[in-house]
């Protein structure tokens, strides 16, 4: 059995206001694992930076607990809190050298001088910047100032560490340099990462798993391929890559198995959780990579009629916005190869169909 | 309109710009003019003069270094030595009490946890700079009388400490503002107590604003000459008050050639502080 690093429990924000308090956080409850590379992924607002804020220590809990291997941190002040955190902005203190800010932490842990200095060394090397130990942090590029931010916060060997939005500032070929980066260092070091992002690309990319967060509360938390392929709800399937949501028809067969049709075209068999009592409408969804267009002369079996609306021509894929009759449309996503077999028009009259394979059911 | 330069990126070209568009404006050179005119044609006329040979203030009689020298070792020599002095023990302790008051009213206002009455605090702490100084001068004489409080260089101190807070709290607050809070969480962050943090990292940082906070209040006890004027005990002068005093029977140049060795100081003080306050920007 793998350790809890961080247990969450029942933890409850409110930011009190005369007429209208905030509810950050709603209650949340999970765990994070020893030696995770673990994700808080939501839209802005979701309450994500405000949870890592509570780990930290730099907001205090309304309701519930934080346990780091067990004890109850909950009321420590930030600086009796073994975890450190990579500020958004870096904030690398701008009067002290690279090398102060690294051994910042270990000074105030009283480090003996020959500790501090091999560890701050260590540090620098393990981000490849062992000659900068004398410049000023305004002397370096943001990159630089970004990899010294995460060697500030190692150099304690914290218990955990938290990263907040740490990429949003770096322009994308950095951003994803840092993002291989990251996850090797974290390999490395075997430092449990819980790391915030809105960037659901990075999440997927790093993660060992992650928390899906909205409204303050935690949608899903799983590894990246169970959130991609398995979503639990619409907003999951929304905020995840893209989807199309299709209201189908479902009518009981043998089982908790049900038919699926829809716009009266049969898509498929599924299983539900619970047998069906009679007809009823499902919201079901389908990756947009997972349909196919074939040309409306083509001879397909139970294909849905759609009329191209637009394509557009991403070097990789193409992907298009097909009309369908009942004023609804579908996302189509494919990948381009060298026979050029994907290239439909504008105004192209289509056939839509995917296997039953590619349909997932949505909790409402 | 001539052929569009390459154009540099930055606060240079924003600058320039701004410039340029100023001068679309009619009559803008000539009213810039009149006001530099206006400020600064009397210092320059004070200071030429006080090289004059003559004692005329109005006939220029050659150069000369004689009032100088009169300031230094003529019949009111000793007088203006002792009211340099006293001028500059009240300005230096005046200007590090207030700025240690300032600087502490600053990290509450700027920093604290927002609390009843805030508003009126900084309202109090700035009033000073928006009552006429002759009802502060009179009303604190008033206040010294009352309560039997000798009057000497102790009461012109403890005056000048009071007025001079708004001028320290004013670029240290300013100064306080411009530093993100993110830095003292850092220091939270990596295991600093609130004590550490604020020496470590919060006072450094300010270190320009109190520097220039200071200079400032030291400058402006330095030239203080109403509530001095008042509060003062008989027998007991400031360099302003001493000036004031000696112009009273008579323009004579060694006034003009203390005017202008005070001006100097100024000239350089402030200068340093703009200078400090310009690098703790660049950092």
């Amino acid at each position: 059995m793998t350790k809890t690093a961080l247990f969450i429990d029942g933890v409850a924000k409110v930011y009190p206001h005369r007429t209208n308090p905030v509810r950050a956080l709603k209650g949340v409850s999970f765990d994070i694992l020893d030696n995770e590379f673990f994700t808080l992924l939501g839209p802005s607002g979701c309450g994500k930076t405000t949870l890592l804020r509570i780990i930290a220590g730099f907001e205090d809990i309304t309701e519930g607990h934080v346990l780091l291997y067990g004890d109850d941190i909950s009321s420590l002040a930030p600086n009796q809190r073994p975890v450190n955190t990579v500020f958004q902005q870096y904030a690398l203190f701008p009067h002290l050298t690279v090398f102060e800010n690294v051994a910042f932490g270990l000074r105030r842990l009283n480090r003996d001088a020959d500790d501090i200095k091999q560890r701050t060394t260590a540090m620098l090397e393990l981000i490849r910047m062992a000659e900068y130990g004398d410049r000023k942090p305004s002397e370096l590029s943001g990159g630089q100032q970004q990899r010294v931010a995460l060697a500030r916060a190692l150099a304690p060997s914290p218990k955990v560490l938290l990263l907040d939005e740490p990429l949003s500032a770096l322009d994308l070929k950095l951003r994803q340099a840092m993002r291989e980066e990251l996850k090797s260092i974290q390999k490395q070091t075997g430092i449990t990462f819980v790391f915030v992002t809105h960037d659901q690309e990075e999440a997927l990319a790093m993660s060992d798993r992650i928390a899906v967060m909205s409204n303050g509360e935690v949608q899903q938390i799983g590894s990246p391929r169970e959130i991609y392929n398995n979503p639990a709800n619409h907003f999951v399937a929304n905020f995840i890559g893209e989807a199309n949501i299709l209201e189908a028809t479902a009518t009981p067969a043998a089982g908790k198995k049900a038919k699926l049709t829809f716009n009266n075209i049969d898509i498929g068999t599924v299983e539900l959780p619970q047998k069906l009592d009679g007809e009823t409408n499902i919201s079901v969804m389908v990756r947009p990579e997972h349909i196919h267009l074939s040309p409306a002369s083509a001879k397909t079996k139970n294909a849905i009629k759609g009329r191209v609306k637009d394509v557009s021509y991403l070097g990789t894929d193409t992907q298009a916005h097909i009309d369908l009759p009942n004023q609804k449309e579908i996302l189509v996503r494919m990948q381009n190869n060298a026979l050029e077999t994907n290239s439909f028009d504008v105004g192209d009259d289509v056939h839509v169909t995917f296997s039953e394979n590619a349909i997932r059911l949505l909790e409402d | 309109m001539p052929a569009a330069k390459p154009i540099q990126r930055g606060v240079v070209t924003d600058m320039a710009v701004a410039n340029k568009k100023m001068k679309w404006y009619p009559g803008f050179r000539e009213i810039t003019l009149a006001c530099f005119f206006i400020l600064y044609a009397p210092l320059i006329i004070v200071m030429i003069y006080s090289f004059n040979a003559s004692q005329s203030i109005t006939i220029w009689g050659g150069f000369s270094l004689q009032w100088y020298e009169e300031v230094f070792f003529g019949i009111e020599a000793e007088k203006f030595k002792k009211a340099t002095i006293n001028s500059l023990i009240i300005a230096i302790m005046a200007a590090v009490v207030s700025t240690v008051i300032a600087t502490a009213a600053a990290l509450a206002m700027v920093r604290g946890k927002a609390f009843k009455g805030k508003s009126l605090t900084f309202g109090l702490i700035n009033l000073p700079l928006m009552v006429p100084e002759i009802v502060t001068a009179v009303a604190t004489l008033i206040f010294f009388s009352v309560i039997g409080f000798d009057r000497g260089v102790l009461s012109i101190l403890l005056a000048h400490i009071v007025f001079c807070i708004p001028f320290a709290y004013l670029p240290i607050s300013a100064r306080l503002q411009g530093i993100s809070s993110i830095y003292e969480q850092a220091g939270r962050d990596l295991y600093a107590t609130p004590g550490q943090t604020f020496l470590l990292i919060l006072f450094p940082l300010m270190v320009p604003g109190i520097l220039s906070g200071f200079l400032l209040a030291f400058i402006i006890s330095l030239d203080d000459f109403i509530i001095t004027n008042f509060v003062k005990g008989a027998g007991v002068e400031t360099l302003p008050t001493a000036i004031f005093g000696a112009v009273k029977q008579g323009i004579k140049p060694n006034i003009m050639a203390i005017s202008t060795l005070m001006l100097t100081v100024s000239i350089v003080l402030v200068s340093i502080s703009y200078l400090i306050s310009r690098i703790g920007r660049q950092n």
